[in-house]
């Protein structure tokens, strides 16, 4: 599949996505990644099954035009970013711009830190009952008055063992 | 037209397998505005990419959906080959053709199980899960599971089917053909369905141009929209294909393009049988990803998905990103649901096929 990524200034974008509606795209998807300058938005569109991509970073504190106005199934995507990352976008259309409630999260904005792929794959930290997952730590239970003292605990594996 | 009042629709609804909440606005019986609002079943899978390494995220990403499961492993095992540069063997692609189409007759069979039993037909209900079981069978004699399959890897399958077993699935699913002329033609003819279903939920070419739905719910309209007809992956492409439509774009239509594209896949499944190339079904893989990045989609039984994949040249990729046709499709449903009974809410909803858990990955 070929692939085409075009580079572009935030204040070019909605002028490009309206070009694109003119021409008969439609809109793929918006990606949005945390890259070290801010966030890497992708917006796709796709005419005859060839995928064109425009490329836009916003900086951490930078905001983004809503493209509503050109797609206005863009809204699904532009809340979805606005919820997961944090990501400001300005001018949604009014009847679909959910103001951070699309997305029902107990943490906020949970993918707004920057990602640490570089770093050697750690151990994910399990919550289960004690003694089961890769790194479950198991603490002993203070022994209540007229009970038996707990068991010893299992051992936690060590890290590297038991878990990919 | 008395006042407005908001009807809180879900997560939990006996028509929902899965939770989304919609907040209905009405007037009277009829919904003025649908508000969605998802989550319940976030996951946060795409972000779990940068503590896997790329091989073992297939496991992962088949995990994204019950449903669709192959559909996603072969996603993202296609995405990871076009970023590493990798060509699988012709065996694999036909193999993987195969699995996905019986993925597709499993996905809507229970549509339409859920769908019948949703309309009050639990008969109907149970006829049309008896017959996916047999489809469930042919998954776990092939490759050892129900639901997940695990047999897409990067770089190809994990498992060959032998041309025994291969003329063997061909029979079983020519004898199924008979049992779903059976349910259609209840789906296809039952006044009461038709009464339910026929000019409920219209939405019109344009409409369906302008609000990028995909899947059977563009097709229902009239709109071409399948990537199979793109699709250099699969075997689509020699095999030839052609889209099933219909032009009414209600509710029935969407429900008689998945009836009529369950004869479509039993079709591609014996072309693949019938042309399967001999040969190896896997390349290696060596190295990490390079320092690039990725677009690919594949035709999931409810319409286009599409797989992004960030290498950076490490054992782990850097962004994994799946957008799915539940999240293309819940513009349509929320221009569909403006102006609807509230009583037909459900057949609106049940009728895009909803996939929450893909959705919200």
């Amino acid at each position: 599949m070929k692939q085409i990524f075009i580079q572009t200034e935030p204040a070019d974008l909605l002028g490009k996505a309206a070009q694109y509606k003119k021409d008969g795209y439609r809109m793929v998807q918006i990606l949005c990644t945390r890259v070290p300058e801010g966030y890497e938005l992708t917006y796709s569109f796709d005419k005859d099954y060839v995928m064109e991509n425009l490329r836009v970073i916003v900086p951490l504190d930078g905001s983004v035009m809503s493209v509503t106005s050109q797609y206005w199934y863009a809204f699904v995507w532009e809340n979805e970013i606005h919820d997961l990352f944090g990501l400001k976008v300005e001018f949604i259309a009014p009847e679909v711009d959910y103001g951070g409630k699309f997305f029902q999260l107990v943490k906020p904005m949970p993918w707004h830190e920057l990602s640490n792929a570089k770093q050697p794959a750690a151990a994910v930290k399990v919550n289960l009952r004690p003694g089961m997952g890769v790194d479950a730590t198991v603490k002993p239970a203070a022994a209540q008055p007229g009970t038996a003292a707990p068991k010893p605990a299992a051992p936690a594996a060590k890290p590297g063992e038991g878990g990919k | 037209m008395g006042k407005s009042t908001i009807i809180p629709f879900g997560p939990q609804h006996p028509v929902l397998p899965e939770p989304i909440h919609l907040d209905l606005e009405l007037k009277d019986e009829k919904v003025v505005k649908a508000i969605p609002s998802i989550g319940y079943v976030h996951r946060g899978l795409e972000k779990l990419v940068e503590k896997r390494g790329f091989q073992e995220y297939v496991y992962v990403a088949e995990r994204v959906c019950g449903i669709c499961s192959f559909g996603h492993g072969w996603g993202y095992s296609k995405a990871v080959e076009g970023l590493m540069e990798i060509e699988i063997p012709k065996r694999a692609e036909y193999l993987r053709t195969i699995w996905h189409e019986i993925s597709r007759l499993h996905s809507h069979l229970l549509w339409a199980g859920l769908g019948a039993d949703a309309l009050g037909f639990e008969s109907l209900f149970m006829q049309c899960w008896r017959i996916r079981e047999t489809i469930l069978d042919i998954i776990e004699q092939t490759t050892g599971g129900r639901v997940i399959f695990s047999v897409c890897k990067v770089g190809g399958v994990r498992r060959d089917i032998s041309d025994n077993d291969l003329k063997e699935i061909v029979k079983r699913i020519e004898k199924l053909k008979k049992e779903i002329d059976g349910i259609a033609a209840i789906f296809l003819n039952d006044e009461t369905i038709h009464s339910r279903l026929k000019g409920v939920g219209v939405v019109s070419y344009d409409d369906i141009v302008a609000l990028g739905a995909v899947g059977p719910t563009a097709r229902a309209s009239g709109v071409p929209q399948d990537y199979r007809l793109g699709d250099e992956g699969g075997a689509y492409k020699d095999l030839g294909f052609t889209p099933v439509l219909a032009t009414e774009g209600d509710c029935f239509a969407r429900a008689k393009v998945r009836l009529l594209e369950l004869y479509q896949s039993i079709d591609i499944i014996k072309g693949c049988v019938e042309n399967m190339p001999a040969g190896d079904i896997a390349v290696p893989v060596k190295g990490f990803p390079p320092a690039a990045e990725y677009f690919t989609r594949v035709e999931q039984p409810r319409g286009e998905a599409v797989y992004y994949v960030k290498g950076n040249k490490t054992k782990n990729l850097e962004r994994f990103r799946l957008r799915t046709p539940t999240n293309a499709n819940i513009a349509v449903l929320v221009k569909m649901l403006q102006g609807c009974d509230l009583a037909d809410v459900p057949n609106i909803i049940l009728t895009i096929d909803p996939c929450i858990s893909c959705c919200e990955r």
